[in-house]
């Protein structure tokens, strides 16, 4: 009987009927794509519509207050034209030359208006088409004016056509509710002098996409995301400006933890920003390092995820770090890293990087990307590389830019595990090895950059948030402010020794040519014997002259105005 | 609307005048947070003059727009997005030094390289929170002022002394006092959506129109101000704004397009979905008509505009250069992006001709009947706006000023309406008269242009009955027509092409041509204006921070009117752009029902 349950709805989910934006984007598509196959020169190969939907509430309290309640609804058409062949199109890359881009975000209606989403449709339509033909003209004109490129591979792949229909729920949310909760819990940063500017925030969005190509496919799916942030803000008395931050993350409001569990990570992010105000200034150092998960997460997804990008290792301008390495150890053997876009869930924490296709409309699957320290493949979008001639449902981007090929739920698994206990026994063995004072461990970071292109050094910066000095002589640990993890990507992965058996969550957006698409890291602490920290980049102008105001005057009329 | 509880006239107590003193304090009465979160922390910041040494504050100002908007976007027949929010947008000021010399006026004025920890205000009316913000945003400004005035003397140490007279760096007023009870029109959200859809579902009935777009804003919310010299105001500020652009494309590839904006600042006098029915569908029927209009050719002769015309024209040329900004100082050679008016040494010279008389007046709220758009109750700054004579019998008499005094004009006229450079406010018009003592009706004035044009041997004269302003071509299209200007030996400001331009024949007739613009077009050339005519009309829009006030540009709006008679000048040249011209979509357009 359950069974049976379970077997009706996925077949009534699959078998829905396709959504009104469907027919409108598909009719439109085929009348444009049947005209411009006619009379453009050069003639569209092949052509899609995108449309995301973005439904989203925002509230933001601080201090007690409200600050910001937003409730905002868009839909955003993007437009893929395709010009000449597979082997050789308006994409087609050349050396010195940017990226192309001809699809911009164009809003169209929030309701299904055909007659309004078909005129916005047919005007990006034209502007793409144009764009798109110019250049491919253009590229084949001074063709011959250019050497054969090394990786000869063509501009676009062949898929099987898609077709899904199930748009996501509409989140069932109270904001006045939400409102009262968020006032209560940023009340409670007041106790925390040092904090000058702090928040409690809470999103839930609701983003759709639908998407129809010449191929076939039909697309309509999406997922919602809810999340907390919060965050505490403060000037050290040297000037040096100071950040916690704690988060949640989940799909429905309701599965948020309850008010208690909220509460405590204010006290928290509270109590860590005045450690931090009072700590001291961290030296630069090298020598020995615990990372957390959530830091290693978040390191392996700036020197090594982005260096897996399928399209780096066709362009020119790019690094190419890894692209020769295929079948070759790039990660000590005892370390696999897998991108897996189905994954839904890590424990209780919903993953930012998951999907049920990616935005060319690729079925989303797991890729194991390094087996036990081999490399193995690419992260793959629809635009082919040497020797890897199809997607892997890697091809992402945000509303208004060209697809790239991304990374998804980045999960880092060991086979060399040991407890949280035994990895900083080991720490402070590798530290008394090496004749050091202490070690350092990241607990939590909050963001980092690489860049990956020629010019310009091969690097990465992690910018952590709270960092401890562990003592080699059993003095307990010491919070440390102002230091940012540097170093060279490939330098950094030999200097692995172990890992923990405790897997942490890192949510993010990862911000690059295809604009900002969520993303998650799932991985186990890192001992490394050698990491190089630097001092922060700091500013130096002085915290408020005169002493916060009082506050006790208010509180007879504190709170919201019935 | 607006409630005055009493103004407090009192000079300042000398240049020591710190601040309020008691006497002249408002008693603030306990439920008013926000004034009273504003009294107290302003009282407290005196105490940074412990800490300033020197260049101690002198001057200190907050103001808090609390506004409600509602944005909605729709495009044939539908919406595209609506936004509602609230916020709350607050502006603090610290100036340091004296009114003689501070920290303003400097190419690094209001420059702050440090962080900030101010700006997010709450939305709940909490004394303590505003006090927090008051207190953080004092403090950056208090910051930033100092940075301003290191710098600024560091420059002129560099510099050799000026020959002339140096200006004060910020004028004196009497303080005001007017608390005005303050009120929220009710918008409802959903009627305002489902008005917006109709109302953009015009232009489906218009085949020659390709795209098309419509924006609507209700911005409602008082302005609160109180600084240390004793002013404290506070004011409805509402604006009702709908603006609608409509584009087509004539059989050679000329992109051809109108737009129209309707603004009131009060929503009961917003007008009602008939007529703004009708202004829509009068830029859809100018863009066919335009469409289908012949393309024009160079033009040098007679121009007669109608009063709407002339009144889009005044309010650059005349209106832009009433404000005079101030150069900054620099280091020695370093180049300062400035833009001075046209208007700067020409007091007391004649700009117009003889029979001319301009007075700008945002004291009036009505004119014949109809409302006024540029009616404020206080500028940016808390002074109340003067009726200011510009012109008197064609000769340039007065500018429009803000408190930073501008040679000649050591006082405010109330006119600080937007944002300007290098830490001080920018002047704008408000409602700007312009009346002619000898006048002809516009049918005359026709039959004038006609002899005109037969007396020169011309086929035919021209008249304009709509410009592009405010400016609603794109972006690219500014571009280039700045260009144009510059190299045509004309003003670096464009001035807005014509929309509605017409031959007028030997027999009367007119026809409608497309893509002219003007050519070397000044505010010189206002002298040579021949005859006024005898109908005027109100012309109102909406002024940004952006050059001929582009269509939805720009986060500070200052609605104005101009009044104008029709206008004959003698010879005005007109040309087509030199620009290549777009194919036509290959695609035929998806709706043919239309």
């Amino acid at each position: 009987m359950r069974s049976l349950i379970a077997l009706f709805a996925l077949v009534s989910s699959c078998a829905l009927a396709q959504t009104p934006l469907v027919k409108i984007l598909s009719d439109e598509l085929d009348r444009n794509f049947t005209v411009l196959k006619q009379k453009g020169d050069p003639a569209p190969y092949f052509m899609s519509y995108e449309v995301t939907s973005t439904d989203s509430y925002a509230l933001v309290a601080s201090r007690g207050s409200l600050e910001t309640q937003q409730h905002n609804q868009t839909r955003y058409l993007d437009v893929t034209i395709r010009d000449g062949s597979a082997q050789f199109d308006n994409y087609h890359l050349v050396a010195n030359e940017n990226r192309p881009r001809f699809t911009q975000a164009t809003p169209i209606a929030l309701e299904d208006n055909g007659a309004a989403i078909r005129q916005a449709v047919w005007l990006a339509t034209d502007r793409t088409y144009r764009a798109g033909a110019q250049r491919l003209i253009r590229l084949k004109g001074d063709e011959k004016l250019r050497t054969q490129a090394t990786d000869t591979s063509d501009d676009f792949d062949k898929e099987d056509p898609q077709v899904y229909f199930a748009a996501p729920a509409t989140l069932k949310f109270n904001p006045t509710e939400w409102a009262t909760r968020l006032r209560k819990l940023s009340a409670e940063f007041s106790k925390y002098p040092g904090a000058l500017d702090t928040s409690v925030q809470f999103e839930t969005r609701t983003v759709t996409q639908t998407l129809v190509t010449t191929d076939g496919t039909r697309l309509e799916f999406g997922r919602p995301f809810t999340r907390m942030i919060i965050v505490a803000n403060g000037k050290a008395q040297d000037g040096m400006d100071l950040m916690t931050m704690e988060t949640f993350e989940t799909d429905d409001p309701a599965k948020l933890p309850k008010d208690a569990d909220i509460l405590a990570a204010v006290q928290k992010a509270g109590a860590n920003l005045t450690g931090l105000l009072a700590a001291p200034l961290a030296e630069p150092y090298v020598g020995p390092a615990i990372l957390s998960g959530r830091a290693a997460g978040v390191l392996f997804h700036e020197i090594f995820g982005h260096r897996i990008e399928g399209h780096r290792q066709k362009d020119e301008s790019e690094g190419q770090t890894f692209t020769k390495s295929i079948n070759l150890p790039v990660l000590p053997d005892f370390l696999s890293v897998t991108f897996d876009p189905t994954r839904k869930q890590f424990g209780d924490v919903a993953l930012n990087g998951y999907y049920l296709y990616d935005d060319e409309g690729v079925k989303a699957r797991p890729v194991t990307v390094v087996d036990k320290g081999i490399l193995k493949t690419f992260l793959m979008s629809r635009s082919p590389i040497q020797g890897f001639a199809n997607s892997n449902g890697h091809g992402r981007k945000s509303p208004g830019n060209e697809i790239v090929s991304r990374q998804s739920n980045l999960i880092v698994d060991s086979t060399k595990q040991v407890s949280d206990a035994e990895l900083r026994q080991m720490l402070i063995a590798e530290v008394k090895r090496q004749n050091k004072p202490y070690g350092l461990f990241f607990d939590q970071v909050t963001s980092g950059y690489t860049t990956t292109g020629r010019r310009g050094l091969q690097a990465f910066t992690v910018v952590p948030l709270v960092v401890y000095r562990v003592y080699a002589d059993g003095r307990p640990d010491e919070l440390v402010r102002g230091v940012d993890i540097v170093g060279t990507p490939l330098a950094s992965f030999a200097k692995i020794t172990a890992t923990s058996n405790r897997m942490e969550v890192f949510n993010g957006v990862c911000g690059a040519e295809s604009g900002n698409v969520p993303v998650a890291t799932i991985a186990p602490a890192l001992l490394v014997s050698e990491i190089e920290v630097q001092r922060k980049d700091s500013s130096r102008d002085r915290p408020p002259y005169l002493a916060p105001p009082p506050s006790s005057i208010s509180s007879a009329i504190r709170g919201p105005r019935p | 609307m607006l409630f005055r509880c009493g103004v407090v006239a009192a000079g300042l107590a000398g240049s020591a005048a710190w601040l309020i003193s008691q006497s002249s304090e408002p008693s603030i009465p306990a439920d008013e947070t926000l004034l009273r979160a504003m009294r107290d922390e302003l009282q407290r910041s005196k105490q940074l003059a412990v800490v300033a040494g020197q260049d101690a504050p002198y001057f200190f100002s907050y103001s808090l727009t609390d506004a409600e908007t509602l944005r909605i976007s729709a495009a044939n027949g539908a919406v595209v997005n609506v936004a509602h929010s609230r916020f709350r947008s607050p502006d603090a000021q610290v100036r340091v030094g004296s009114y003689d010399f501070d920290n303003t006026g400097h190419i690094y004025s209001g420059i702050y390289s440090g962080s900030r920890y101010d700006g997010n205000w709450p939305l709940d009316d909490d004394y303590a929170s505003f006090r927090t913000e008051l207190w953080l945003s004092t403090d950056r400004a208090f910051k930033t002022a100092v940075e301003s005035m290191a710098r600024k003397r560091a420059s002129l140490n560099n510099s050799a002394a000026s020959a002339a007279e140096p200006l004060p760096d910020f004028s004196k007023v009497a303080p005001v006092v007017s608390i005005g009870k303050v009120s929220r029109p009710k918008v409802d959200d959903e009627a305002w959506t489902g008005r917006a859809a109709r109302l953009a579902a015009i232009f489906n009935n218009y085949k020659d129109v390709l795209s098309s777009g419509m924006e609507l804003q209700l911005i409602t919310g008082p302005t609160t101000l109180m600084n240390s010299e004793g002013t404290t105001v506070r004011y409805n500020d509402h604006m009702f704004w709908l603006y609608a652009k409509a584009d087509g494309q004539a059989p050679d590839g000329m992109l051809m397009h109108d737009a129209v904006s309707i603004q009131s600042l009060e929503l009961d006098k917003f007008p009602a979905e008939a007529d703004m029915r009708k202004s829509l569908a009068e830029i859809g029927d100018n863009v066919r008509a335009l469409v289908n209009a012949p393309a024009a050719e160079s033009y040098s002769g007679p121009v007669l505009m109608e009063p709407r015309a002339a009144a889009q024209l005044l309010a650059q040329l005349l209106g832009d250069n009433l404000r005079v900004p101030r150069r900054p100082l620099s280091d020695p050679g370093r180049n300062v992006p400035f833009a001075p008016s046209e208007f700067e040494t020409r007091i007391g010279g004649r700009v117009l001709p003889e029979s001319f008389d301009v007075i700008d007046d945002a004291t009036q709220s009505t004119y014949n009947g109809k409302a006024l758009a540029g009616f404020y109750p206080f500028d940016m700054e808390g002074v109340p706006p003067k009726p200011v004579s510009v012109v008197e019998k064609g000769v340039l008499k007065s500018f429009l000023t803000t408190r930073q005094p501008i040679r000649g004009f050591p006082v405010s006229n109330g006119h600080a309406r937007l944002p300007g450079s290098y830490g001080s406010f920018a002047a704008a018009i408000g409602n700007m008269f312009v009346k002619s003592s000898e006048t002809t009706p516009m049918a005359d004035l026709k039959k004038r242009l006609i002899d005109m044009t037969k007396m020169r041997g011309k086929p035919y004269g021209m008249l304009v009955r709509k410009l592009d302003y405010p400016y609603s071509a794109g972006g690219s299209d500014l571009q280039s027509l700045a260009q144009a200007s510059a190299q045509s030996g004309g003003s670096a400001r464009p001035v807005s092409p014509p929309i509605l331009i017409y031959r007028v024949y030997p027999d009367g007739r007119e026809e409608l041509v497309r893509g002219l613009r003007f050519r070397g077009l000044t505010s010189r050339t206002l002298r040579d204006i021949l005859a006024a005519s005898t109908e005027t009309e109100m012309f109102d829009f909406v002024n940004v921070a952006a050059p001929l006030a582009i269509l939805g540009a720009g986060g500070y709006l200052a609605p104005a009117s101009v009044i104008s008679p029709g206008l004959l000048f003698d010879e005005l040249e007109l040309e087509p752009p030199q620009d290549q011209l777009p194919k036509h979509p290959t695609v035929p357009p998806p709706n043919t029902a239309n």
